[in-house]
């Protein structure tokens, strides 16, 4: 049976435009009110949509939370139909003619203008919303690609070990899956087209198979890396940081717990290489977390030099548009004691917030605009470092 | 001269005998182990309904039953739901056989405590509560295993919990290989038996055990607005009489008996309310491939409601096929 309501738009939306979307329904509702019927799902009940978003706020909580929010709608028969559906991030607008719909979506336009986002549901939505997105690029070979059907990108994946404590082992496991069934037959990973092992990549894979308790594949991996060090016991990758291919590796062979007792100098060299230049934020933010996660400690020199790269890049300042340097310097603030409650990072963390894209995800850089779930992920493992979500 | 060592042939029984007598043991075990379920089950029904009545006070009692009697309906209708997949060999598609009965077990075990998880407040998902109730109710599924598989399909029962895996559609999940087929299958049994719990049933009583119309009474006597949006849904879910799946010559049927009064009055509130169930139906392996048969004492004011209400009938009830019978009871 076709609809009548032939004329429709839809627009983005965020689990952050819940008072909108309620202070919408309730123009819709002042104006069309003798027939109109509300329906808000929630935790497998459906209600009617209050007028007053603080009222909806306290049906939501007696019934369920934010997490359980599934949509709200409005229809008027045979003249038009809203849903504002927080599973996927779309108002709906269908009408029987242009004029209902360019009123609806004026109705709209003007709650955006007058009404600020709700600021209180923002950490649900960056983990809900963020997790939608990361599974969009989950396909079903098993593969997490950077976005939806693109490429993996090992090398760029340090952060996915850390998907368990964000509510997403399920991937992180899935995942391990796919790259143990894709190994190459060196024991090493690599998804570029001529899929020659490299260093990288096969640390990081190997980081992540630990983190998902995997463990077959590991022996040959470990063989490959092995083979690959040089006589000064680091390893060097063309076109990367030595100092962060080598810890990369080393946290990776320490982790799997089948290393040589020359390992740990290693890290001790690179801090030293640290503390006298700069990798790059990037670089410093893993040498940072690697030297944290092998339990080698940052001493106060380190930390206060850290400390003023930062300000002397000045990451801090809201001109420094790109993601990853803002996530690299929380991971560095974190590391240096540094709470949510520093002024510094709250600024940080305010401008992370602000280059959120509207699926939920962040991008990989300023140019690109697209979201990348590696980015995603390290986003919000930075947040959750940070106790935002706390 | 014989065989060295074997002085004499081995006397051979009858082949038949042989087989009766493993017929015999097999189906003595077969008894022992539905002997031994049955009796868990017991266990868990009067463990979870020690669990949903002390839990009913948390339950706002101005919304339907989500308390003991809800879950009881649930067990029933797993039941019964497994039932019309296995006679249209969803079933068999999914796994290549039947569910054997630990697995039947492992099911009605989850229907029975799928909402149990309110008994925690609703500071997380109510289905991701229950898991974690499940998971530490060692007394009732000392197995490991067996104890993480049932706490498995109480999250998947409710769109919200697997939305924790990633999508809330179950056929997402499996093809994307979160779910295995068996896993599939089963919570999409559970997910379908919970969504047919839409009927009036559902709406006799508050989880409080008081009567609707009481319930009704208070709300529309108070100028509370909370109060006043819960309205819509007991009246929705009154449209519905009852809601249970058929064999449609091969095809997954879902039959929703309507009721006329309700249609003429509230037509819309019933249709966000059917709506809901069908896109229930729609998150699980089934998708769109299932017929609906609304049946009413008024087949032409069911078809009318239907057509008038087609802006609420959205894209997960698209595909399926939709028919309308005359009720005559």
């Amino acid at each position: 049976m076709e609809s009548d309501l032939k004329f429709e738009k839809t627009e983005q939306i965020s689990l952050v435009d819940f008072d909108r979307i309620i202070n919408l329904f309730g123009k819709v509702n002042d104006k069309w009110n003798e027939k109109l019927a509300t329906h808000l799902r929630i935790s497998n009940t459906g209600i009617g949509v209050p007028k007053s978003a603080s009222i909806a706020r306290e049906i939501i909580s007696d019934v369920g939370n934010f997490r359980e929010l599934d949509y709200a709608a409005a229809y008027l028969p045979d003249s038009f139909y809203i849903k504002a559906d927080f599973r996927n991030g779309k108002l709906l607008v269908r009408c029987r003619d242009s004029v209902i719909l360019d009123s609806l979506l004026g109705m709209w336009q003007e709650t955006v203008k007058d009404i600020d986002i709700s600021r209180d549901l923002l950490k649900v939505a960056i983990s809900v919303e963020g997790l939608r997105f990361i599974f969009s690029c989950l396909d079903n070979e098993g593969r997490l690609s950077e976005m939806p059907d693109g490429e993996v990108k090992l090398e760029r994946s340090y952060f996915l070990q850390y998907m368990s404590a964000v509510r997403m082992s399920n991937i992180l496991s899935r995942f391990a899956s796919y790259l143990k069934e894709n190994q190459n037959s060196d024991g090493g990973w690599n998804f570029s087209p001529d899929r020659r092992s490299s260093l990288l990549s096969t640390a990081n894979a190997l980081l992540m198979l630990i983190s998902a308790g995997e463990t077959d594949p590991i022996p040959s991996s470990i063989r490959f890396l092995i083979s690959r060090r040089e006589a000064n016991g680091f390893w060097n990758q063309t076109s990367h940081s030595k100092a962060v291919v080598t810890s990369v590796i080393t946290l990776s062979l320490m982790k799997s717990e089948k290393h040589d007792e020359n390992l740990e100098p290693n890290l001790s060299k690179i801090r030293d290489i640290l503390l006298e230049q700069s990798q790059g934020i990037e670089n410093d933010s893993m040498i940072v977390d690697i030297l944290q996660q092998a339990r080698i400690s940052l001493d106060d020199q380190l930390k206060k030099t850290l400390l003023e790269r930062l300000i002397s890049v000045e990451i801090q300042h809201e001109s420094i548009p790109a993601v990853e340097p803002l996530i690299s310097a929380l991971i560095i603030l974190h590391a240096c004691g540094k709470s949510k409650l520093d002024p510094g990072v709250r600024k940080i963390i305010d401008r992370l917030i602000e280059l959120r894209n509207p699926d939920g995800g962040w991008p990989s850089s300023i140019e690109k605009k697209t979201s990348s779930s590696y980015t995603t992920v390290a986003t919000i493992v930075a947040l959750n470092r940070m106790n935002y979500f706390g | 001269m014989g065989t060295p060592g074997i002085s004499q042939p081995i006397p051979s029984r009858p082949v038949e005998e042989i087989k009766a007598k493993f017929k015999s043991a097999l189906e003595e075990a077969r008894e022992t182990e539905r002997y031994e379920l049955q009796s868990r089950m017991n266990k868990v029904k009067s463990e979870s309904e020690k669990i949903l009545e002390d839990a009913k006070e948390n339950v706002d009692p101005n919304i339907n039953d989500h308390g003991l009697k809800h879950a009881q309906r649930v067990v029933d209708k797993t039941e019964k739901v497994e039932t019309s997949f296995n006679d249209v060999s969803l079933t068999n598609q999914q796994m290549g056989r039947f569910q054997d009965q630990r697995e039947k077990f492992e099911l009605q075990s989850a229907a029975c405590m799928h909402d149990v998880g309110i008994a925690q407040g609703m500071k997380e998902e109510h289905a991701v509560q229950s898991r974690k109730i499940i998971d530490s109710r060692a007394d009732l599924f000392p197995d490991v295993q067996e104890r993480e598989r049932i706490s498995g399909l109480a999250v998947l029962h409710s769109k919200e919990g697997s939305r924790s895996l990633g999508s809330d559609n179950i056929s997402e999940l499996e093809r994307k290989g979160m779910l295995s087929k068996k896993e599939a299958l089963q919570a999409s049994i559970l997910r379908i038996a919970d969504a047919l719990d839409v009927g009036k049933s559902r709406v006799e009583r508050n989880t409080q055990g008081e009567p609707a119309h009481k319930v009704i009474d208070r709300i529309q006597g108070t100028q509370n607005e909370k109060a006043k949006s819960y309205l819509t849904h007991w009246r929705g879910h009154q449209g519905i009489i009852n809601a249970e799946t058929y064999n449609d010559n091969g095809r997954l049927g879902i039959r929703m008996k309507l009721d006329p009064e309700s249609l003429r009055s509230h037509g819309s509130s019933v249709a966000f309310v059917v709506n809901d169930a069908l896109s229930d139906v729609h998150s699980t392996i089934v998708g769109s491939n299932y017929t609906v048969d609304f049946k009413c004492a008024d087949k032409t004011l069911a078809r009318e409601w239907y057509r008038s209400n087609q802006g609420v009938f959205g894209e997960e009830t698209r595909g399926i096929r939709v028919e309308f019978t005359q009720a005559y009871d």
